[in-house]
């Protein structure tokens, strides 16, 4: 199964609604600074999740690095 | 000679809030009117002019400012209140965050509110928090980005000398 | 403006979470809240048994109980600590090797159910902010099992490049032990190790007030016993050892998206494109939306879209003329999932309750690219978890 293309370009389209780029002034960055608004709002889900993603699947970007890898089967 | 002085002055004023350019040490602060958070009564510095003042500019999203509003209303209550004033000037987009920080850490002095920010533009923000310490005649004596415990004991000393200079006649 | 922050972006998150711990708070200069806190969270994950298919042995696979913990405090004002420790116990058969049934259709032999093991870790990050949204970071994990001990230690810098760009780069190293359980009697290799050399680089690029993207590069080397000593591979009418290569280049390139959409509610976008010196390709895509209701409420659902193609020597089993490298290990084989999760949170007061579920579900359909090379143990799982976060300040 591929992703729709379509879906892809919907995606896109909302993603980059957010992206008309304009300078911040210090005092405008009360929004990046939310929770939600964090890479990982919780660290110690993020941490468990990529773990198991890591342990059950076969490619990089998780991969073992130096994260103390595990014999995970 | 006097008078132009005053016109200099005027003009500067006019131009800092128009180029935002940052403020520096030894310019009049620029000219505000702001409504107070709580009360929404308008409140300007020209009220202050004769006291030495501080404004410091926060928001409830900045870490820094959990430590220095404590430390400010400290600072405040050690001074007359003839002579030495805290002004600070809220950005928060909504109130309702400001006032839920307040809650947390609650300070006697006045706050005002300035969601669009145009102050914080006028006097040349460049990092947050920021304080302004103005003296008697309402110029900016000094102006620091950023907040540590430890900057309270030179501003304490700041302010004890600036309140030593009484205020020119105008 | 100095509050101690942790670091910003970079991909450290992805190297220290294979640790299953709370691992580097990747975390980006403007944020704030509070830097005391602690946390634990309890997770049961649970594979679905092989169904619908012939196999071999226990249909039942693996489950896991994981708890952990982790604590975060600052020391002085530019210096945040950060310790976790992650407790996990294991129980369950896994695929062992994979034989060709009638119309040679791959049936998969499973150990069987093993004894219950357990896997313990610490890790611990320390942060040092030397102002203006400078910050670098240092940390070291280990983690050990019965048969498998890891030690990693790493470094990342942040800084900013202007007022709306962060460069952030770092590497790290990791040396693990093997020593396979029983190895004599299964005539599996006694001890082993295995080396891993990782660097990253990302832009944090702040696009406007309401978004941020982040866009990096990683890229892993790893060399020494590669292979699973636990997993056979048959081959014409034997079964030979799990034999990969002793080394392998992997690239990533990853970009991460946050866009505040209202004063209540934030969109995360995160794609992940990797590839591998053994020949697997993968996409991640993965979506999440962070809304916030009334009273200190949050709702968290997202989806997760995983493609990935197989490594070169991978096969359910292979004919007598196999090349030097052979592996059924469905990790290397050509499949694809769909997760779908759901978070729930509270806050009250200083404290915050998590609760907490995924579901994933995978198939050799799903794969990237053409899967014409059947992968029968792909794997489908369920997962559920809470815990319990108290915040200093």
């Amino acid at each position: 199964m591929r992703p729709d293309p379509r879906t892809l370009l919907l995606i896109a389209v909302v993603l980059l609604a957010g992206c008309a780029t304009q300078p911040v002034q210090p005092w405008e960055r009360g929004r990046l600074a939310r929770w939600d608004m964090r890479w990982d709002p919780d660290p110690l889900q993020a941490a468990m999740t990529q773990h198991t993603y890591f342990s059950k699947e076969g490619t990089a970007g998780e991969i073992g690095a130096a994260g103390g890898g595990c014999g995970c089967n | 000679m006097r008078w132009r002085a005053r016109l200099a002055a005027a003009i500067l004023a006019a131009a800092a809030v128009g180029t935002a350019l940052a403020v520096e040490p030894g310019a009049p602060a620029p000219a505000f009117r702001l409504p107070a958070l709580d009360s929404h009564e308008q409140v300007g510095l020209a009220d202050y002019r004769g006291r030495v003042v501080l404004v410091d500019f926060w928001a409830s999203w900045c870490g820094p400012c959990r430590q220095s509003l404590p430390l400010y209303d400290q600072l405040r209550a050690g001074f007359p209140a003839t002579d030495f004033a805290i002004l600070a000037i809220n950005l928060d987009e909504e109130a309702a965050d400001a006032k839920a920080f307040l809650r947390e850490h609650p300070v006697k002095y006045t706050t005002l509110q300035n969601p669009q920010g145009d102050i914080a533009k006028a006097f040349g923000l460049s990092g947050m928090p920021s304080s302004y310490l103005i003296d008697r005649d309402g110029i900016v004596r000094q102006r620091h980005v950023g907040f540590e415990p430890a900057d309270v004991d030179a501003l304490k000393r700041e302010i004890t000398t600036l309140i030593g200079q009484p205020a020119h006649a105008s | 403006m100095s509050a101690a922050k942790r670091p910003s972006p970079s991909l450290t998150l992805l190297l220290a979470a294979s640790a299953a711990l709370g691992g580097q708070k990747s975390v980006r200069a403007d944020e704030t809240g509070s830097t005391q806190s602690v946390g634990y969270r309890f997770n049961v994950y649970d594979e679905d048994s092989f169904s619908g298919q012939p196999v071999i042995g226990s249909p039942e696979r693996y489950h896991v109980d994981s708890q952990q913990l982790a604590l975060n405090t600052g020391i002085g004002d530019r210096n945040t600590l950060t310790v976790d420790a992650t407790h996990e116990v294991m129980s369950g058969s896994s695929p062992w090797y994979v034989v060709p049934g009638p119309d040679n259709k791959p049936i998969q032999v499973l150990s069987g159910a093993t004894i219950r093991d357990h896997r313990s870790a610490v890790q611990a990050a320390l942060t040092h902010d030397a102002g203006a949204n400078d910050t670098t970071s240092v940390n070291a994990s280990y983690s050990a099992e019965r048969d498998y001990h890891a030690a990693a230690v790493g470094a990342e810098h942040a800084t900013p490049l202007d007022p709306a760009l962060t460069l952030a780069y770092g590497g790290s190293f990791s040396h693990d032990l093997i020593r396979p359980t029983d190895a004599e009697l299964y005539d599996r290799i006694e001890r082993a190790q295995k080396n891993t050399l990782s660097a990253f680089g990302g832009l944090t690029w702040v696009l406007n007030r309401s978004a941020v993207v982040e866009s990096g590069v990683q890229i892993n080397y790893q060399n020494g016993y590669l292979s699973d000593p636990y997993k056979l591979v048959t081959v014409g009418d034997d079964q030979l050892p799990d034999t990969r290569p002793d080394r392998r280049t992997e690239g990533a390139w990853l970009v991460r998206y946050r866009y505040a959409v209202t004063a209540d509610a934030a969109l995360h976008a995160d794609t992940r494109v990797a590839m591998n010196s053994w020949g697997q390709h993968s996409l991640a895509l993965e979506f999440s939306w962070y809304q916030r209701l009334g009273g200190d409420w949050q709702l968290v659902p997202g989806l997760r879209y995983y493609a990935q193609d197989s490594a070169r020597f991978y096969a359910p089993f292979f004919a007598e003329n196999a090349d030097a490298y052979f592996s059924s290990d469905y990790r290397l084989g050509a499949f694809g999932a769909i997760a779908a999760n759901l978070n729930v949170r509270k806050r009250f007061g200083h404290w915050e309750l998590t609760a907490g579920a995924e579901r994933y579900h995978s198939a050799t359909s799903y794969a990237l690219g053409s899967s014409g090379v059947p992968d029968p143990a792909v794997v489908s799982y369920t997962r559920i978890y809470a815990g319990l976060d108290f915040h200093f300040d």
